[in-house]
């Protein structure tokens, strides 16, 4: 009985977002956003007190008696007072610097590390015929994938070139071979958006066909 | 030369040298020599009222303005104006013009025709108080005229008291005066020319810059003086229809800012509607026609992916009771295609007793772990759910790094790290293998630039991702050495995984797949109907309306 009662409040709750397709943004439809999100938000709550404050804040310094945790714990409350207004707000500020400055070194720190030199040695390896052989590639191959790579990467550039010239009584324009050059850029660029969106909505019609089989085996138990 | 220097003066006007002894300059008639008069000796013309002046005590008016006008308008006979700041004060003539010593009134006359303009209080004040004498006032002598003045001047000396100690010593020291002739010709009193006969009833201005002119200022009369017969004058504006029509708009305007504006919905043309719905109708039927119509569900496995197959290699050359991390970072509306893309993988890792030790960066994270390891043919029990990852970058890194340091004990208290599998964990490059299933490119990265490189070469990071994130993350398989070992993108990226394995899909899953190829072919299809009939629209369009040059100013366009 209960797993019918959920299956029918999934399936209304089912028909109710696929509303948005002919109704738009209905009351239905933001009734059960409305729901979504705040169940969301309850659960991550939940979640927050009961997997980090308390296993990793509230226990050590209460149970254990870990007094270094008293730190992290004028933090937290340092933090609360950005949810008053007027001056005592800004006593928050102090843990917001702590958080900001600690997550752009760990970050910056990562992406110099872990994405820009690992990347910028990839876009080398292309014109790496050793290594590229060694990944089973044959000679039109890698001429063919070395050249598209390096006009990707010189045409893309080149459109987000913005030096331009004034003209009499025209729009000032790029120097004619940058414009050759950002004109195949933005191609490339259409391209890599194009591929994004694709992904999009791949992703988007896995959910819908999903979707689908949930509601008709549903109708299906109902026979 | 210095002797020379020092005897001659330098004429201040212009300049130019004159003897030490001379009073006045050879060149421009300027004076040399600073007159030298005593104050005390004389009195000047700015301490006794001229006929004309009324004299008004400043100090008793500041303390009640309103009895001390009262007072002096009581005094001005009835229909006559009151002057004020008009002084008669006589100006020294040329020579040979006749001396207008009527304008100079003997003692009694002028003491009366001070005594009936002025209060009585201020008449008092006037007789008791002398007026202080003016310091530096240049005084001319010379002239007739001058000299009646300081016979009259002699006779009221009795009002200066040190007048006639000082009077031999003073006219000896004072010299005659002379205007320069430049500064004589910039006096207006002179220059103007006599104005006619009605103009003439007009006051002339005696003193300060307007000395000379006539009609400038207006005379304050009684009247003006008199509350009672001030003209009266309306507080409020006359406004006009015109005027009040813009006083409406500000205030519209200003009443406006502070109403909240319903948003508005910009209203969708009826054609529009019908596309959208003909092509919610398409996609709905593409998804349900595999389910209704066994006939549809014919769709081809798809073909070799060469990142699952990277990733199915490396999960081939796992151990066995391998130490496996699990990382379920999507959210909760892209379950359905995780899912779909992790089981293959998933079962295959079951059938190795791969022991999984799961977190998340995502607040609902371990709770579709769990969804998901139980959705499995199998139930995935061995697995221990350390939980959720707060603290984004930094606390990943901090994870990689010691992990037992954020996960000591569970949320009851019980330690974590027992048993065979996690008795040797201690960072991130212990276990034997990293998966992180998400569908948000960012979080992929985050864990490619903070765990992946302290993982070293005996820890492999496989990534199942979705399809939108898939642009973003192959990169990072391209390079060289490989930063992410192997992908699977989405349910495609599954049923490769599994094809490669020659894997059993549940029924299920296949049938998802046949909606799912559906749908894409569909879209497909609509895209390039779409596609097509803008091209043509557009081939249309510009036969119509050829295209213009951009010009931006008026005169290229009539070029």
């Amino acid at each position: 009985m209960t797993t019918l009662i959920g299956t029918l409040v999934g399936f209304a709750l089912t028909l109710f977002v696929l509303s948005y397709f002919f109704f738009r943004d209905w009351v239905l439809f933001r009734w059960v956003m409305a729901l979504f999100i705040g169940a969301s938000a309850g659960y991550a709550a939940a979640i927050a007190l009961r997997e980090v404050l308390w296993p990793m804040l509230l226990r050590p310094l209460l149970v254990l008696r870990q007094p270094l945790l008293l730190l992290p714990l004028l933090l937290v409350l340092l933090m609360l007072t950005k949810a008053f207004r007027g001056k005592v707000s800004r006593w928050g500020n102090v843990a917001v610097a702590y958080l900001v400055g600690a997550g752009a070194a760990v970050a910056v720190g990562g992406a110099v590390l872990g994405t820009l030199f690992p990347q910028s040695a990839a876009t080398m390896d292309a014109f790496n015929f050793r290594l590229m052989r060694g990944r089973g590639m044959s000679w039109g191959e890698f001429v063919i994938t070395g050249s598209l790579i390096l006009l990707g990467v010189v045409t893309t550039l080149a459109y987000f070139h913005f030096g331009a010239r004034p003209q009499p009584r025209r729009s000032p324009r790029r120097r004619g071979w940058i414009e050759a050059l950002a004109r195949i850029g933005e191609g490339f660029i259409a391209v890599t958006f194009g591929a994004l969106f694709a992904g999009i909505f791949l992703a988007a019609a896995a959910a819908l066909a999903e979707t689908a089989q949930s509601l008709w085996l549903f109708i299906l138990t109902l026979r | 030369m210095a002797n020379e220097q020092s005897e001659t003066i330098r004429c201040p006007m212009c300049g130019k040298p004159n003897p030490a002894e001379e009073e006045v300059c050879r060149h421009c008639g300027a004076r040399l020599k600073p007159l030298t008069v005593d104050a005390k000796a004389r009195p000047t013309a700015d301490s006794y009222p001229q006929a004309g002046e009324e004299i008004f005590d400043l100090s008793a008016a500041a303390e009640d303005p309103l009895s001390s006008l009262d007072a002096l308008l009581s005094d001005v006979p009835e229909g006559e104006d009151l002057l004020l700041g008009e002084i008669d004060v006589p100006l020294p003539e040329e020579e040979g013009a006749p001396a207008e010593t009527d304008a100079l009134l003997p003692e009694e006359e002028a003491a009366l025709a001070a005594n009936a303009l002025l209060p009585e209080a201020l008449g008092e004040a006037k007789q008791t108080e002398p007026l202080p004498p003016t310091e530096a006032a240049p005084w001319p002598e010379g002239t007739p005229e001058e000299e009646a003045l300081a016979e009259a001047f002699a006779d009221a000396g009795a009002e200066t008291p040190a007048a006639e100690e000082a009077a031999p010593e003073a006219e000896e020291a004072l010299a005659p005066a002379e205007l320069p002739s430049w500064l004589e010709a910039m006096r207006p009193v002179e220059s103007v020319p006599e104005p006619p006969e009605e103009e003439a009833e007009t006051p002339m201005e005696t003193q300060g810059p307007l000395a000379g002119l006539r009609g400038v200022l207006t005379p304050l009369t009684a009247a003006m003086l008199n509350p009672e017969e001030r003209p009266w004058v309306s507080g409020r504006l006359a406004l006009s229809p015109e005027h009040k029509k813009k006083i409406d708009i500000l205030e519209q305007l200003v009443r406006d800012e502070f109403t909240p504006q319903a948003l508005s919905h910009p209203r969708t043309p009826g054609t529009q509607r019908i596309l959208r719905w003909l092509v919610a109708a398409v996609m709905l039927l593409a998804a349900f026609l595999p389910l209704v119509a066994p006939a549809f569900r014919q769709a081809a496995l798809p073909g070799s992916f060469p990142a699952a197959r990277a990733a199915q290699t490396v999960v081939a050359r796992l151990p066995q009771q391998a130490t496996v991390l699990l990382a379920i970072d999507y959210s909760p509306a892209f379950s359905a295609e995780m899912a779909a893309a992790a089981r293959p993988l998933l079962a295959d890792l079951q059938a190795k007793k791969a022991h999984l030790v799961v977190v998340s960066t995502h607040p609902l994270g371990p709770a579709l772990a769990d969804n998901l390891l139980t959705s499995l043919p199998r139930p995935y029990t061995a697995a221990t759910t350390l939980g959720y990852v707060p603290g984004g970058a930094a606390g990943l890194y901090t994870f990689a790094r010691l992990p037992r340091l954020l996960f000591a004990t569970n949320a009851a208290g019980h330690p974590l790290w027992t048993g065979a599998a996690l008795a040797r964990i201690h960072t991130a490059a212990d276990f034997d293998l990293v998966v992180v299933c998400t569908d948000d490119p960012e979080v992929a990265r985050m864990w490619v630039e903070q765990v992946q490189p302290l993982l070293g070469q005996g820890t492999p990071l496989l990534m199942v991702v979705s399809a939108q994130a898939e642009p973003l993350v192959e990169p990072y398989y391209e390079t060289a050495p490989r930063q992410v070992a192997g992908v699977i993108t989405g349910l495609e990226g599954g049923m490769a995984y599994a094809a490669t394995r020659e894997m059993k899909v549940s029924a299920y899953t296949w049938l998802v797949w046949n909606g799912y190829s559906w749908v894409v072919l569909a879209a497909v299809a609509l895209m390039a109907a779409a596609g097509l009939y803008n091209l043509l629209l557009g081939w249309w369009e510009a036969r119509r309306h050829p295209r213009q040059p951009l010009l931006l100013d008026d005169t290229a366009d009539e070029a």
